[in-house]
């Protein structure tokens, strides 16, 4: 049998059923508001925002068939009014993105080379307008497949696909063109 | 998969793929604001203190606000300022702008609706252009204590949603949030500014506009109650927070009853016609648009002009087909034939011709081409 805290016991059941999908979608939805933000005090921000609002209206998101779509939408709302404070901030304080899986040890010129290349991607998603940008990093971030993203963004599944492709092709024409100048 | 393809997927996965997790003391303190939502009495000022009928309130606060408005805080122009929007700034002060300075109170706040102004790329922040939106100033003040300055934690306790609703329209579909709208805020001298932002709200002028004011991060359905009948947003007099409703004062001259449905039809479909192209006379959205979205159809229409963009469009649709063929789901001389029809597709479109690509939900298509007139 298994045991259960005393904070869960002393919830009624929709409450519980609400922590329960803390706990479970809390991963995947810190890690969108990380990828969307690339600032840890504006991901912590986004990622609490995200679910005080889903937390108001639980009882849509409980009934829903997906409740994580739920909250990426939410979490997509939200960042937009997020990040014109986060771009003013920006320009007093410039920020360095952080590097979550950057590579552990840069011995070789070749660790560098693909840090320099990996950061450069990084750079060019940030720069890639909204509409490819969102389902790029549902994609590759969050690991989310065509026919989720297709629910989160409210489009069809061949138009979530020609975005990543078209996205695809954006980032590697500007990588060329990078180290064409160089 | 080509080499070239296999490598930008591996540097995509490379440069995206995150181990980020909450840290225990983010989720702590989640659980603790959720279970303070639960119990909403245990938040400071906001315990009713007495009951007057609802109108009685609206008629002392709108004789008496008006006075106190106008010294006690900063004007639409000056919270423009303050953002850095000059040229939102100027539009304030412009003959277009509505300078209301109504003011509520309830639950130990005073909040007061400044102004409002429509208008064209008035801010500069996003990388889109900010066309024909709709810019509304609210200040938020509690009588007890000030607000404390946005980069202190115990900001963090506050939260309002402030939000355009359109009469007839329910309020938790049709609001700042489905509206591609957004907010900027700031303290100044212990009072809180929100100057909130959405698509143009003009058009809707006849139909009857009201802004809310709500102590939450997003619609609350429990703040109001919808009355379908009447189409009206009520206060819900039992809400335990703040729940205010103005009235927005546009003029109905530019209110265009044609436009406003096309755009109310369209908005759950996010990237569908845009705003600033409905106001083209044409009956095809495709003359200036490269990518419609029509929900009640579930297709996708794009308009391509490009040889490599169509190349790119139909990679991925080879990729499907040859999948499908594989599976005995498509024959592979129609395939052949698919391959002979864009090699001359792509010949057409470098000569100027104008190729309009219908995707169907599932998975199927349609192309149409049009030849450049002479």
């Amino acid at each position: 049998m298994e045991l259960l805290s005393k904070e869960e016991i002393d919830q009624s059941e929709s409450q519980y059923s609400f922590t329960k999908l803390v706990e479970k979608c809390s991963p995947p939805v810190y890690k969108f508001c990380r990828s969307l933000t690339y600032s840890k005090e504006d991901a912590d921000d986004l990622f609490q925002e995200t679910f005080l609002s889903a937390f108001e209206q639980q009882t849509k998101l409980l009934q829903s068939d997906n409740p994580q779509s739920f909250l990426f939408c939410i979490t997509l709302y939200l960042w937009k009014s997020i990040k014109r404070k986060y771009a003013r901030r920006n320009k007093i304080a410039p920020f360095e993105p952080v590097q979550d899986n950057i590579i552990s040890t840069l011995n070789t010129e070749n660790d560098f080379i693909k840090q320099e290349e990996i950061d450069m991607v990084r750079h060019l998603v940030t720069l890639l307008p909204e509409k490819y940008k969102v389902p790029i990093l549902l994609y590759y971030t969050i690991d989310l497949s065509v026919g989720e993203i297709a629910k989160v963004m409210k489009i069809p599944v061949g138009t979530v696909k020609s975005r990543l492709f078209k996205a695809r092709k954006i980032i590697e024409k500007e990588l060329e063109d990078t180290q064409h100048e160089k | 998969m080509k080499n070239k393809d296999k490598k930008i997927e591996i540097l995509l996965k490379n440069a995206l793929s995150s181990n980020a997790m909450p840290d225990s003391d983010l989720l702590q303190d989640l659980r603790l604001k959720l279970a303070s939502k639960e119990n909403p009495n245990k938040k400071p000022g906001l315990r009713h203190t007495f009951r007057i009928s609802f109108v009685t309130i609206m008629l002392f606060v709108i004789l008496s606000g008006s006075a106190f408005a106008a010294w006690q805080y900063l004007s639409s122009e000056e919270v423009a300022d303050k953002f850095d929007f000059p040229l939102l700034a100027e539009a304030f002060t412009s003959d277009n702008a509505i300078i209301i300075n109504e003011t509520q109170q309830k639950n130990g706040f005073t909040v007061s609706l400044l102004g409002l102004i429509s208008g064209n790329q008035l801010t500069n922040l996003d990388k889109t252009l900010d066309t024909l939106k709709t810019y509304a100033v609210v200040a938020i003040k509690m009588d007890s204590e000030n607000f404390p300055a946005l980069n202190d934690m115990a900001f963090n306790n506050y939260s309002f949603f402030i939000s355009p609703l359109i009469n007839g329209q329910k309020p938790w579909l049709y609001n700042i949030a489905s509206m591609n709208g957004g907010y900027n805020e700031i303290v100044s001298d212990g009072i809180l500014y929100h100057l909130i932002e959405c698509d143009e709200l003009e058009i809707f002028a006849d139909r009857g506009l009201s802004l809310v004011v709500i102590s939450s991060v997003f619609y609350d359905i429990n703040a109001f109650d919808y009355d379908q009948t009447t189409g009206l947003v009520i206060p819900n007099e039992n809400y335990n927070g703040l729940n205010l409703i103005f009235d927005l004062p546009i003029s109905t001259e530019r209110s265009d009853h044609e436009k406003a449905q096309i755009y109310l039809d369209n908005l759950w479909n996010k990237d569908s016609t845009p705003m600033e192209d409905l106001s083209n006379s044409t009956d095809n959205p495709l003359d200036f648009l490269d990518e419609y979205h029509d929900s009640i159809e579930e297709i996708t229409v794009t308009r391509v002009t490009k040889s490599e963009d169509y190349q790119s469009i139909m990679d991925i649709k080879f990729i499907e087909l040859e999948e499908m063929v594989e599976d005995g789901l498509y024959l592979q001389k129609k395939l052949s034939q698919d391959k002979i029809d864009f090699e001359k597709n792509l010949e057409r479109i470098s000569q100027g011709a104008i190729l309009i690509f219908t995707e169907y939900n599932d998975g199927s298509f349609s192309v149409d081409i049009r030849e450049p007139s002479n």
